[in-house]
């Protein structure tokens, strides 16, 4: 067992917290995971309730061929995402460009590069910040990993292979401490799925450099005397890695479907195999 | 017996034959960009019209013009900047990247794509990257047309190949930076690449536009550089050429990029416009040879279909539609004929029981319009191609702008191109300083 202290809460002040966990708790309703707070672990029973384990060959994968789908993840339709997802491995991944290193602290406050952070495993990589209140934003990536999380607790491939990021765009606000609480992500609740971490960088000169090699904008928002908020305007973006530590895919709103994730890794694992043969 | 397409052609081709030339396509407006781009719901502040250079006007060079429409500003309706490329290239259509930073700008003549920084100063775009090596990157594909934003990404939809310059092509993928990804070759009958619909698949390329919450991506189809880089009086009478347009639209799986059934749409379908309304599953086309509005619909079995659901305009005297315009509330089209200057609006409220209600003269030739979200201000160019442009005693090159009140248009200013030294006016998309009026953290 981890021997890191408790999650300290003190990071963000309570109303804000209060307000990110019912974003949080407006998009897991969204995805059918239940309630919870970017604050607290998840309960056993959600995780559980997001691993849902589909009937195997269930789905029609869209392109004229019919597979197993990954264990552990609801493949049924939803209104924002109407459609079947697509079988791993019956499509290829262009690379689009290099996933750029840069310099970020872990949640106890330990300098490491991204590269190490990636360490040959599949990433997938969300830029966030634990302030965010805007449903169809940060809210909605960490939901949408919440998911995979959960898929990735019944799929070995996926918790052996994948690793999960969250790496905040606000370190004046999202220190190590903060970013340990954002989840609570040392609970033993997170063992026995895919390895999920929780990233900040010392300052916003080591932050924009990492934002600018992910073409990642952000802006602060100002207030009507322009003077700056709490608040950031982005696009929210999630990045799939592979091992060579090339870009492969980039999520936004749309595209956020944690069926249509899954199935890229799984890809990226065929490939892999295929590569081997 | 003819056909209707070839009976069609003849037709139009009498038509333009009279008229000396008129030509081709374009798109652009709020209501029709990529879902992954933030719209400008309020006032657009900056037209950026993609210019074709024109001999003996001004510089006669390719160019980004841009246009001040803030109702306060003392230059409102007037050209504040222009950024000349020089050279003519077929400057034809632009598109903006989903964080609207870059305005994509590409020719067609030799597949240049200009990139222009829009966010530094809205008002005055910079060229910030030139790409030379379109064709070579894509694997042949050329004549770049519609840049569609994805995330992080652009999807171009090339319009010929350097090979028999026919209308064989692809949609091509660059990074926002200009980076080149990925090429994805139209279905043609040799290699339908898993898709059904062999027997319409014809490989040509025009517009692209997606339906996410289905993950479904639909193109188009016009024809080559052999075609639109030639005279037109000369292609219209001749029968090969006139073979040589398209006649098919193509279903996608968006995620994947792989083709999934080829629908049957004769006449050059161009312009793709997908409903806007959350359980709208439908987009409309315009067929350019025939004047037709196609419906492409999924019906109850979840199959896409296509089907034409109104000719526009007088049968015998095609309007040779340059692009449509479908409003926020999935109600109605603006329909632009380039044969005779008229804008038409469609009720398209029943999308299968479409009725023309409305029509006004523009100009002698429009090709392109382009409206705000709401609606109530909407903008008219005059160029389709530089081969293709009317050039009789009637030419004239114009940007003009109107405002509509749900019963008449009411013209607010226009730019003559010409007297301006400019060029030919093309196709227009949208700027304004409240999209980056926040304090940058990181930038490209």
């Amino acid at each position: 067992m981890s021997a890191y202290p408790p999650a300290p809460r003190t990071g963000a002040a309570p109303l804000l917290v209060a307000v990110a966990a019912l974003g949080m708790a407006l998009v897991l309703s969204r995805y059918g995971a239940g309630t919870a707070s970017p604050a607290a672990a998840p309960e056993p029973e959600i995780l559980r309730a997001a691993a849902t384990t589909m009937d195997d060959g269930a789905a029609h994968a869209g392109h004229h061929q019919h597979a197993k789908v990954p264990k552990g993840l609801d493949t049924a339709r939803t209104k924002e995402f109407d459609f079947d997802p697509p079988v791993p491995g019956s499509y290829t991944l262009p690379v689009v460009r290099p996933a750029a290193d840069g310099a970020v602290l872990d949640t106890r406050g330990t300098a490491r590069s991204l590269h190490d952070v990636y360490d040959g495993k599949i990433v997938l990589l969300s830029f966030i910040y634990t302030r965010c209140t805007d449903a169809q934003g940060c809210p909605l990536a960490t939901a949408v990993l919440y998911k995979i999380f959960g898929a990735s607790k019944a799929d070995r491939a996926l918790a052996d292979n994948l690793r999960m990021i969250s790496l905040s765009f606000d370190p004046q606000h999202d220190t190590p401490e903060v970013m340990a609480g954002y989840r609570n992500g040392e609970s033993p609740d997170w063992a026995g799925g895919a390895e999920w971490l929780d990233l900040t960088t010392a300052s916003e000169d080591q932050l924009r450099p990492i934002l600018t090699a992910y073409d990642q904008v952000v802006r602060r928002r100002v207030d009507d005397d322009g003077n700056p908020t709490d608040a950031f305007g982005h696009q929210l973006r999630a990045y799939l890695i592979d091992r060579h530590q090339r870009i492969r895919n980039i999520y936004g709103l749309g595209f956020m479907d944690p069926r249509l994730l899954v199935a890229d890794v799984h890809t990226l694992l065929a490939e892999e195999q295929a590569a081997e043969r | 017996m003819q056909n209707v397409l070839s009976k069609a052609r003849t037709t139009i081709g009498a038509l333009i034959l009279s008229l000396v030339g008129h030509g081709a396509p374009v798109v652009a407006d709020e209501t029709c960009q990529s879902p992954y781009m933030t719209p400008i719901k309020g006032q657009e502040e900056f037209v950026y019209v993609w210019t074709l250079g024109m001999d003996g006007v001004g510089d006669e060079s390719d160019k980004l013009v841009t246009i001040d429409v803030r109702p306060d500003s003392e230059t409102y309706g007037k050209v504040i900047s222009t950024y000349s490329v020089g050279g003519q290239h077929e400057a034809h259509h632009s598109g903006l990247s989903d964080d609207r930073r870059t305005l994509w700008a590409g020719t067609l003549d030799d597949s240049q794509l200009y990139l222009f920084d829009i966010a530094t100063d809205p008002a005055k775009p910079r060229l910030k990257k030139h790409i030379t090596d379109f064709v070579e990157a894509s694997g042949g594909a050329t004549g770049p047309h519609t840049v569609f934003a994805l995330p992080g990404r652009v999807l171009i939809t090339a319009t010929s190949n350097n090979r028999d310059h026919g209308g064989r092509s692809a949609l091509v993928e660059y990074t926002n930076d200009g980076d080149y990804v990925a090429t994805y070759w139209i279905p043609t009958p040799d290699n339908m690449q898993g898709a059904t619909g062999k027997e319409f698949a014809d490989g040509y390329n025009y517009d692209v536009r997606v339906l996410p919450r289905k993950n479904i991506m639909l193109t188009s189809s016009w024809t080559g550089w052999s075609n639109y880089m030639r005279d037109s009086n000369e292609v219209l009478q001749d029968a090969e050429a006139m073979k040589r347009w398209g006649n098919s639209m193509t279903i996608w799986n968006l995620h994947t990029r792989q083709p999934l059934k080829v629908l049957q749409v004769p006449g050059a379908p161009l312009e793709v416009r997908w409903a806007l309304g959350e359980d709208h599953n439908y987009a409309f086309t315009h067929a350019s040879l025939t004047s037709k509005l196609w419906l492409i619909y999924q019906d109850d079995k979840g199959e896409w279909q296509a089907k034409d659901v109104l000719t526009v305009g007088d049968p015998e005297n095609p309007t040779f539609p340059g692009s449509i315009v479908i409003t926020n509330d999935d109600r109605y089209l603006w329909w632009q004929g380039i044969a005779d200057g008229t804008t038409r609006l469609i009720d398209v409220s029943d999308p299968f029981h479409p009725k023309e209600i409305y029509k006004k003269k523009i100009g002698a030739q429009i090709n392109m319009g382009s409206s705000s979200w709401d609606g109530s201000r909407i903008y008219f160019t005059s160029s389709a191609l530089s081969k293709w442009d009317r050039d009789d005693e009637q030419a004239e090159q114009f940007l003009r702008a109107y405002t509509w009140d749900g019963k008449e248009l009411k013209q607010s200013f226009s730019v003559d191109f010409v007297a301006e030294g400019l060029g030919r006016a093309h196709q227009m998309r949208f700027g304004a300083h409240s999209l980056y009026s926040d304090v940058q953290t990181a930038q490209r």
